[in-house]
């Protein structure tokens, strides 16, 4: 059954990089890559959960702050640049 | 206990998938935030829970604890930042809005 999980994890992971490449506005792909780093972290902590003398727990607490980081200086530069004529 | 958390990190992975095909339909911005944000988070929460239930150790339940109160910091900042920019950079909202609070001269 965690199997399954992680495959279906790894089809919403391929559903996200779908709606990165088809957003027709650049926020809607930012919206895309946002969501992408939980599903992505949520792989790493059941596969650090299963294994645990792997450090894949660590990578995740570090992927999501990535995330927030990035989105949270990117999105007001794109609208910025949107907003110009 | 072995049942009960592959059942929970399954619900959580249904969950993502949930998330992941409203912001493939839905089409705008606002709305993709709120399938996003929601369902991605309620996911998580579910699978740091199923972890937990796997494995109760003291690591895996701080580990838990840690991962999903930064989420909940995180998930609505992030829609916060994503909607404002939309809205500041005047794009299209939806049809169906009825209320828009943001629209006044002084926001």
């Amino acid at each position: 059954m965690i199997t399954l999980s992680l495959i279906l994890l790894g089809a919403v992971i391929v559903g996200g990089l779908v709606a990165v490449l088809r957003g027709p506005t650049p926020l809607d792909r930012l919206l895309a890559l946002d969501f992408l780093s939980l599903p992505m972290a949520a792989i790493l902590v059941v596969w650090g959960t299963i294994h645990p003398e792997s450090h894949a727990r660590d990578i995740a607490l570090i992927l999501v702050v990535a995330g927030f980081v990035g989105v949270v200086i990117a999105a007001p530069r794109l609208a910025r640049r949107k907003g110009q004529p | 206990m072995n049942t009960v958390g592959s059942l929970l990190i399954l619900f959580g992975s249904l969950f993502m998938a949930l998330a992941v095909t409203g912001i493939l339909r839905f089409d705008d911005p606002l709305m993709k935030l709120q399938s996003a944000s929601k369902g991605a988070t309620a996911g998580m929460g579910l699978i740091l829970l199923g972890t937990v239930a796997l494995d109760f150790r003291a690591q895996t339940v701080f580990f838990a604890l840690a991962m999903m109160g930064l989420i909940f910091v995180v998930s609505p900042t992030v829609s916060h930042v994503i909607a404002k920019s939309h809205v500041d950079s005047g794009g299209e909202l939806s049809s169906t809005m009825e209320l828009n609070e943001l629209s006044g001269d002084d926001h």
